[in-house]
């Protein structure tokens, strides 16, 4: 597992709020026109053009099999730049609101929870507690890892 | 001067007119002296003159304001003065965030100034932002207090110092990335630099001293330095993030203790320049000094000069606490005092055995200079070893000769509970050892086989380099040491050929051919094998490769020795050649010249030799050297061809297709205009040119397959001769077929795979064929091609084909066949691409090993390609690779299906006609097909393919395009045609390789993504129904 502690980018699905690492995060980008494709989960919500770079869109609500809303002025789009199967890649979550970014110390962490979630908690790295608040570490590579996407809708 | 415009009468009767005037003429003269000290101080921030001057310039301002009675002024003046006070005293240090605030007081006196002239009065209210920053700037200690806003230009410079980081990593040796974190951390040092003991200011300061040693090339950029530049930029981070932690203790107690380490590590890396020059110097002498005596070993007057430069690496390895380096030759030094002492005598082996150490020694110095310090010496314990026996008088030793042959028995560790398991390796020499010594030689002997493996990749990418060359020789030479002392003649004798090679190679400064490349790793490979069986010594079917090995090498070794004095330019002609080409010389009489040349005087070139022998005239010669250096002239030069990282062709090529998107959007912008518009004809011309640029880019990625040909025609030799199957013929054609780099390098093992399996399991053995009443010679044909938009590779052989029968057996005794499917002769074929597959009776050393045809189809499959079988029981079979030519771009045609764009690859397009409701005809309450004069189509049932629930079809006024595949037609409706476009295919990546309809994507003209199809699957997966 990564090195844990620093600085995390916060955003909000509902009233949950998860954090991943701010290396990760290459931009946040407000909505656009996604292109939608056939055939893959509800929550692979497409592709976009990303300055002549197609990468793929994920809804990290319908992820999380919570209830659908519908798009707002603050709704963004995080990309995040991963490094999968040895090649770098960039793709797109969809969250609520982006909150902050948080700097996590080593003291702040803990485990992910073992039972009695919503969230299957393999999706988290840790927790960390910052200013008084809980925030969920997303396991972000486990969520885009190929296993995840290749759930193909039959 | 202008200063009666506003004049209040009453203020300016308090205020004597006359002195205002005076007292704006001489502020005037202040402030132009003040400025001009002050950038005058900016470029010489140590002169403490200057310093003065400013002090008492500002001064003089504070006395004259005073005097008119203009406190505010007055006071903020005051301030000014108070912080060069501070600076005067040394407390502060003029840096250049602190000139800035020196900058914005002048501005603001100036504006009080002008204000003062306008009106009489001053402005009461605008000092206190600025008297606040001077008045913290007297009575802050750290920078951080005081510069907080600063902190985003600090990180600014930490991320710059972070990616350059992450890049260093990557290549050292890149000067302009110690240039950038030089720059990052001065900078850092110049925004922090107003209080000298601040922790932010000193880190900055002692990286960069250290950055600038770097740079200076005096301290060479290693993991130490590395590490320390990272803990600097961790410490740095910190701050920055906390600006408390100037004041916690522990912390700066750690930053003092990191500061030192910095400080010690420049010395120590500077001192580690200095002696790994004169240590290298010396092995370099000492190199010299033994291959003298090796040459004439028994006289031992060198062991004295071969002592001396021992003990002086000796002492300098342990002035810099270089413990096994100091220890190594330390035990030398012993050994050679026995022999001093008249307690050894010397020997053949023994000098061998110095070389060796001497290798040793280099290898650690390289070790040294790349990491910075001193690394594992691995082979420490079998120098060690090998000095104890040899000081015991039990290895090398005259009186002991005449041992008998031992073999020894080794034991390989069981890899899971790491106790002995079988025996495995046998080990053979004639001199008596003991176990542990067997293995510490033989660990000796692995790392000097992956060594070697490393360098050859070096190698192959910096072909001719002559450091990597002179390693790599080391290496080999290394090898033969090894097996000199240890008496292992096969070793010794693969080694020393290969030496040899390298030796010719680097003499003539030649980039080593493909084949010669190729013979040097072989010679690895067997040395590896070697080093990991010994048994295989023994092993006389191992022997005979490695004879037949050492012929190639020896014959190698002689063409080089043959055409390197003739050739100047590597692809001239040989003078020899051209003197057969005049007719002046016949082929025999070449020969025999070229045997004479061998025999005889090396230093008589071919035509000398020719005149001499007087098998052609003098002139004659002449004749032909002048057609020699007209065809060297005339060819293609070195400075004619580039090489171009492939990194910035791919760049140009995602730029170039980035360009044509921007291209058609401007174009769509600009349809209002009129056609005739020189703006329209302009934007044409530019849509021409960038259509051509884009054309030279796609065909910078492309190379003709003749280097893949040529290694696959080098496996296939290798296989063919390993398995000694002599009746094949390999034919090859289409090697000028152009094909995309990137596709290139991955076809590669896909079609060694398929023609290692051709020659192995294809062609039957020669009784076979005779039975069958074929010809005896068995045949395997590549053929290359290219058509529509593909590049098909066939790979044929004409021996016994699949046998059906035998797969659909395999196929159920591996569980692979699920009984209720009525399976066809191509189905079952297509066992054999299922992972673990193969039908082999024999697992031979070629193939067989596990890895099969799986591997081949996904390798295929991952480029876009496919593969297909033509098989001919009995009379062999076809592979077929069908491949895109590039992945970048194709014509295309997009659709509006179902409101949403999609794009069909023009090449599959035959018509878009328009169907009237009669057309269609339907069934189970679809339409199936659609009539098209008399013809009818089957419709590709989109909807369930893409999964929608929508129709895609208006049975009135419905659009259809009829696509093309294979010869088989289908029927596309679609709701509109949008148009025709060049597009650039960008992969969708793994996540979408399920889905099989889809090609890739594109980025349309409007920036919108668009899918493309892929026709093929379209086609078989309409066929499912």
């Amino acid at each position: 597992m990564d090195l844990q502690f620093g600085k995390y980018l916060t955003f909000f699905i509902g009233k949950e709020e998860y954090g991943i690492p701010i290396r990760k995060v290459k931009e946040i980008i407000k909505m656009m026109e996604i292109t939608g494709i056939p055939k893959t989960p509800d929550f692979i919500k497409g592709v976009i053009n990303l300055r002549g770079k197609i990468i793929p869109i994920m809804d990290l609500r319908l992820k999380f099999d919570l209830e659908p809303i519908g798009y707002t002025p603050r709704t963004c789009i995080v990309v995040v730049e991963l490094i999968m199967e040895e090649i770098k890649r960039q793709f797109g979550i969809i969250v609520d609101t982006v909150s902050e970014v948080v700097n996590i110390q080593k003291g702040e962490l803990e485990p992910p929870p073992q039972y009695g979630t919503v969230l299957d908690a393999g999706y988290l790295t840790g927790m960390g507690k910052v200013k008084g608040k809980v925030i969920l570490l997303l396991d972000i590579e486990k969520v885009f890892s190929s296993q995840e996407m290749i759930l193909i809708k039959e | 001067m202008n200063h009666g415009k506003d004049l209040d009468p009453s203020e300016s009767s308090s205020k004597n007119n006359q002195y205002l005037e005076l007292f704006i003429e001489e502020m005037q003269e202040s402030l132009e002296v003040f400025e001009q000290k002050l950038l005058d101080l900016e470029k010489n921030p140590e002169d403490q003159d200057l310093l003065n001057e400013i002090f008492r310039v500002v001064h003089t301002m504070k006395g004259m304001e005073g005097a008119l009675g203009f406190t505010a002024l007055t006071n903020f003046t005051h301030e000014i003065e108070n912080v060069l006070h501070n600076l005067r005293d040394g407390k502060l240090k003029i840096a250049p965030v602190l000139t800035e605030v020196l900058f914005a007081c002048f501005d603001s006196l100036t504006q009080s100034l002008k204000t003062i002239t306008q009106t009489g009065n001053e402005e009461r209210s605008n000092y206190a932002d600025l008297i606040a920053r001077l008045h913290s700037l007297g009575n802050a200690e750290k920078a951080g207090d005081f510069f907080v806003e600063l902190i985003p230009e600090i990180k600014k410079s930490l991320e710059i110092i972070a990616s350059e980081l992450a890049r260093l990593k990557n290549t050292p040796e890149n000067s302009e990335i110690i240039h950038n974190l030089f720059w990052a951390f001065h900078s850092m040092k110049g925004t922090t630099g107003v209080f000298l003991e601040d922790p932010i200011y000193r880190i900055a300061e002692y990286t960069e001293s250290m950055l600038d040693e770097c740079e200076k090339g005096n301290i060479r950029i290693n993991p130490v330095t590395i590490n320390l530049i990272r803990a600097s930029a961790g410490f740095l981070n910190s701050i920055s993030d906390d600006l408390s932690l100037n004041y916690n203790q522990d912390f700066l107690t750690s930053v003092e203790t990191h500061l030192k380490e910095l400080n010690d590590q420049k010395s120590h890396q500077i001192a580690i320049r200095y002696f790994s020059q004169e240590v290298g110097e010396y092995l370099h002498v000492l190199e010299e000094t033994l291959r003298e005596w090796e040459k004439d070993w028994e006289d031992c007057s060198r062991k004295d000069k071969i002592l001396k430069i021992i003990q002086i690496i000796k002492e300098l390895a342990s002035s810099l606490d270089f413990t096994k380096m100091t220890n190594l030759t330390s035990d030398w030094e012993d050994l050679i005092s026995d022999l001093h002492e008249q307690k050894l005598k010397v020997n053949r082996k023994l000098i061998e055995l110095f070389l060796l150490e001497r290798e040793t020694l280099v290898d650690a110095l390289a070790t040294i200079i790349q990491t910075g310090a001193e690394g594992l010496v691995e082979t420490e314990s079998f120098i060690n070893k090998l000095h104890q026996l040899v000081r015991e008088r039990r290895l090398f030793d005259n009186n002991h000769q005449a041992s008998p042959i031992c073999e020894l028995i080794l034991f390989t560790p069981n890899e899971t509970d790491g106790e002995l398991g079988d025996p495995a390796i046998i080990f053979t020499t004639n001199i008596v050892i003991e176990q542990d010594f067997l293995n510490d030689f033989l660990i000796r002997f692995r790392e000097t086989g992956e060594r070697t493996e490393l360098d050859l990749i070096q190698m192959e990418s910096a072909p001719g380099d002559p450091v990597i060359m002179e390693n790599l020789k080391r290496r080999f030479r290394i090898f033969k040491r090894l097996a000199m002392i240890m008496e292992q003649d096969l070793v010794w004798e693969i080694a020393g050929e290969t030496e040899l090679i390298l030796d010719h190679l680097f003499k003539e400064r030649l980039e080593p051919a493909q084949i010669i490349f190729d013979l040097v790793l072989r010679s690895s490979n067997y040395l590896r094998e070697l080093s990991n069986n010994p048994s295989l010594n023994q092993n006389e079917e191992f022997l005979g490769i490695i004879t037949e090995h050492l012929e190639n090498l020896r014959n190698q070794e002689l063409l080089l020795e043959k055409s390197s004095p003739e050739q100047p330019e590597r692809q001239a002609k040989k003078i020899g050649e051209i003197l057969i080409e005049q007719k002046k010389l016949t082929g025999e009489e070449l020969d025999e010249l070229l045997t004479k040349q061998k025999e005889g005087d090396f230093e008589l070139k071919l035509g000398q030799l020719a005149v001499m022998e007087k098998k052609a005239a003098a002139q004659d010669v002449i004749e032909s050297l002048r057609i020699q250096q007209k065809e060297i002239k005339s060819q293609p030069g070195g400075n004619s061809y580039i090489r171009v990282p492939s990194q910035k062709i791919d760049q140009l090529v995602d730029l170039m297709g980035e360009l044509l998107i921007i291209h058609s959007l401007v174009e769509q912008e600009a349809g209002g205009l009129r056609a005739g518009d020189s703006f329209m004809g302009n934007l044409l011309r530019i849509g021409k040119i960038t259509r051509e640029i884009q054309s030279v880019s796609r065909n910078l990625q492309m190379v003709p397959l003749k280097t893949t040909f040529l290694q696959i025609h080098r496996v296939a030799r290798d296989t063919i001769l390993q398995l000694n199957k002599k009746n094949i013929i390999l034919q090859m054609s289409g090697e000028e077929t152009e094909i995309d780099r990137g596709v290139e390098e991955k076809i590669l093992e896909p079609l060694m795979h398929l023609v290692k399996n051709a020659i192995s399991h294809g062609i039957e053995e020669e009784q076979e064929r005779l039975v069958k009443g074929k010809a005896l010679q068995g045949l395997v044909k590549i053929e290359a091609y290219s058509k529509r938009g593909n590049i098909y590779i066939e790979v044929s052989d004409d021996g016994c084909g699949l046998s059906i029968d035998k797969i659909f057996q395999k196929a159920e005794e591996q569980n692979l066949v699920e009984p209720s499917v009525n399976y066809t002769t191509n189905d079952i074929m297509h066992f054999i691409f299922l992972p673990g597959f193969s039908t082999a009776e024999t697992v031979n050393n070629v193939s067989g090993r596990g890895v099969g045809l799986d591997v081949v189809k996904t390798e295929v499959m991952k480029i876009g390609g496919k593969v297909e079988i033509e098989n001919r029981p009995g009379q062999g079979c076809t592979f077929i690779l069908k491949i895109p030519i590039n992945l970048a771009v194709i014509n295309g045609m997009i659709v509006d299906l179902m409101g949403t764009n999609y794009i069909l690859p023009s090449f599959n397009v035959r018509q878009i006609v328009q169907v009237e409701e009669k057309q269609w005809v339907q069934g189970y309450g679809n339409i199936l097909m659609v009539c098209l004069r008399e013809k009818a189509i089957p419709v590709i049932p989109i909807e369930r393919i893409l999964g929608s629930t929508q129709s895609s079809l208006s049975k009135k006024n419905g659009l259809v395009v009829v696509l093309e595949m294979d010869q088989k037609l289908r029927a596309l409706p679609v709701r509109g045609i949008i148009g025709r476009k060049e597009i650039v295919v960008k992969p969708l990546g793994n996540e979408f390789s399920n889905l099989k309809f889809i090609n890739g994507a594109t980025i349309l003209g409007d920036g919108k993504v668009s899918l493309i199809f892929d026709v093929e699957n379209l086609f078989k997966m309409g066929g499912e129904s």
